[in-house]
């Protein structure tokens, strides 16, 4: 990296503090922008959702 | 053309036999298996097969097919993933991250496209699936990147930590095993 950047992490375990402190990383949250980056869907996904509605649908019945 | 615009069109063209039910197809926004349970919402044709002939057995079959199509685009996957990885990158952007090290399992898919077999214990998880991204590191690169520069596998993790490509503060911070430097050939060729 040219400059000295940011890590986003979307979990740190009880060991994983130490150990990046050691490594002299500037951890931050990542979780929040990958959760805003899931949360808008695109057409494709939109899809997938319709498709796999309607096989949740047909194995309740099924059941 | 989306998928949208192509299943209409082939709904369309299910329903040249029946011209009263077409209005009614082409305008469906939602897919239903072929099942006696369904049968109020599907067109004659098939409502009769759900009942009568199932084609797919006592589970009915699917209003979508499972099989690719020439003249159907359906699901775009290429244009998913790029959807994702482009989406994950503006918002690391957003938030000034220089990179981003994943180890739920709905990041590294969304990422990386690849998920971890569910019989991993989790705690194995981070060790298996190495899915820091060092090329999502800049989140200005745009363009096709997707398995061809790098892997979720924590083995070529380590080849690209072990290039001479790569003379970041990461490769220096984490030395690469020698055997693995020294068997595998560089990375340049293979990738």
């Amino acid at each position: 990296m040219a400059s000295r950047q940011k890590l986003g992490v979307d979990f740190v375990d009880i060991q994983y503090d130490p150990g990046l402190k050691d490594k002299n990383i500037n951890w931050v949250d990542g979780m929040t922008p990958m959760m805003e980056a899931r949360a808008v869907k695109s057409p494709d996904e939109q899809e997938c959702f319709r498709i796999v509605g309607a096989i949740g649908d047909a194995t309740h019945w099924s059941a | 053309m989306t998928a949208r615009i192509c299943r209409n069109g082939i709904l369309a063209m299910e329903a040249f036999k029946n011209r009263d039910i077409r209005k009614l197809m082409i305008e469906r926004r939602i897919y239903y298996f072929i099942l006696p349970c369904n049968r109020h919402r599907l067109p004659p044709i098939n409502a009769y097969g759900a009942v009568h002939a199932p084609l797919g057995g006592k589970h009915g079959h699917s209003e979508f097919r499972h099989r690719r199509l020439d003249w159907q685009q359906r699901v775009n996957w290429d244009r998913l993933r790029e959807y994702r990885i482009e989406r994950a990158r503006t918002m690391m952007k957003k938030h000034g991250l220089g990179a981003v090290l994943c180890m739920y399992d709905e990041n590294v898919r969304y990422i990386t496209g690849t998920l971890t077999p569910g019989w991993e214990p989790s705690q194995a998880r981070p060790a298996l699936r190495d899915a820091l991204r060092r090329w999502t590191a800049d989140p200005f690169r745009t363009g096709r990147s997707w398995f061809s520069r790098s892997s979720a596998l924590a083995v070529d993790s380590e080849r690209q930590r072990a290039s001479p490509r790569s003379p970041g503060s990461k490769a220096r911070q984490v030395p690469p095993r020698p055997s693995k430097s020294t068997s595998s050939p560089p990375p340049s060729s293979r990738r």
